[in-house]
């Protein structure tokens, strides 16, 4: 692939994950390591650290956006964060601990059970 | 993250996005600065990356605020469940 052809393809797969993290109010990680391992032959450890330095300015931009329309609480959702990072220490040495395919299955369970409840909470029409 | 607000704080769909995202900032900037300091982020690519997923993350975002709250949630349980399908066959 030439090099523009590369370049064009990172921004367009940035472009689109950006609009799915800024609806859905995720990161993106979950669509970008695979795609950095997968299609840009990054390692996984090279994948998960460029990953994060994406999420943060695009979590900025949206946040940004989000707070000028008054829609959330910016300082609790950075409070929030700040909390979770230092959980997510502890929760990375946890994960150490377990053998990788037994916690994805675990992790695959649980968002699938959180899925299935909102899709029905959905159809629902439970606003 | 989105999920804990919705279901057990009782947060809004969309609120609940919008701090989530928030939440991110502080959680990604130990992750990015930890593996930096480690030489694991390949910069260029995540520039490339960057400059595509700011200008969606806005677009998004006000996606996100036009958006009815039932859609909001049947979109995100959506999501949700092709995490989990990916996660179960290992990506």
């Amino acid at each position: 692939m030439s090099t523009f052809a590369l370049v064009a393809l990172l921004v367009a797969v940035g472009a689109s994950t950006g609009v799915l993290a800024g609806l859905l109010g995720v990161g993106g990680g979950i669509l970008l390591v695979p795609f950095f391992v997968l299609a840009v032959g990054m390692s996984q450890h090279e994948a998960e650290a460029t990953s994060l330095l994406v999420i943060l300015p695009t979590a900025v931009a949206a946040s940004v956006t989000l707070h000028r329309r008054e829609i959330g609480d910016l300082p609790v959702g950075l409070a929030l964060g700040a909390v979770g990072a230092l959980g997510g220490t502890a929760g990375a040495l946890l994960a150490l601990s377990l053998p990788a395919e037994t916690l994805r299955l675990v992790f695959a369970v649980l968002v699938a059970l959180v899925g299935i409840r909102l899709v029905h909470d959905a159809r629902a029409g439970a606003a | 993250m989105v999920p804990l607000l919705v279901l057990w704080a009782g947060l809004s769909q969309r609120d609940a996005h919008a701090v989530s995202l928030g939440a991110i900032i502080p959680i990604s900037t130990a992750g990015a600065l930890t593996f930096g300091a480690a030489g694991e982020i390949r910069l260029w690519e995540a520039l490339a990356v960057a400059a595509g997923s700011i200008a969606g993350a806005q677009a998004g975002a006000r996606l996100l605020v036009r958006t009815d709250e039932r859609r909001l949630k049947l979109a995100f349980g959506l999501f949700l469940l092709i995490v989990a399908a990916l996660l179960a066959v290992g990506r």
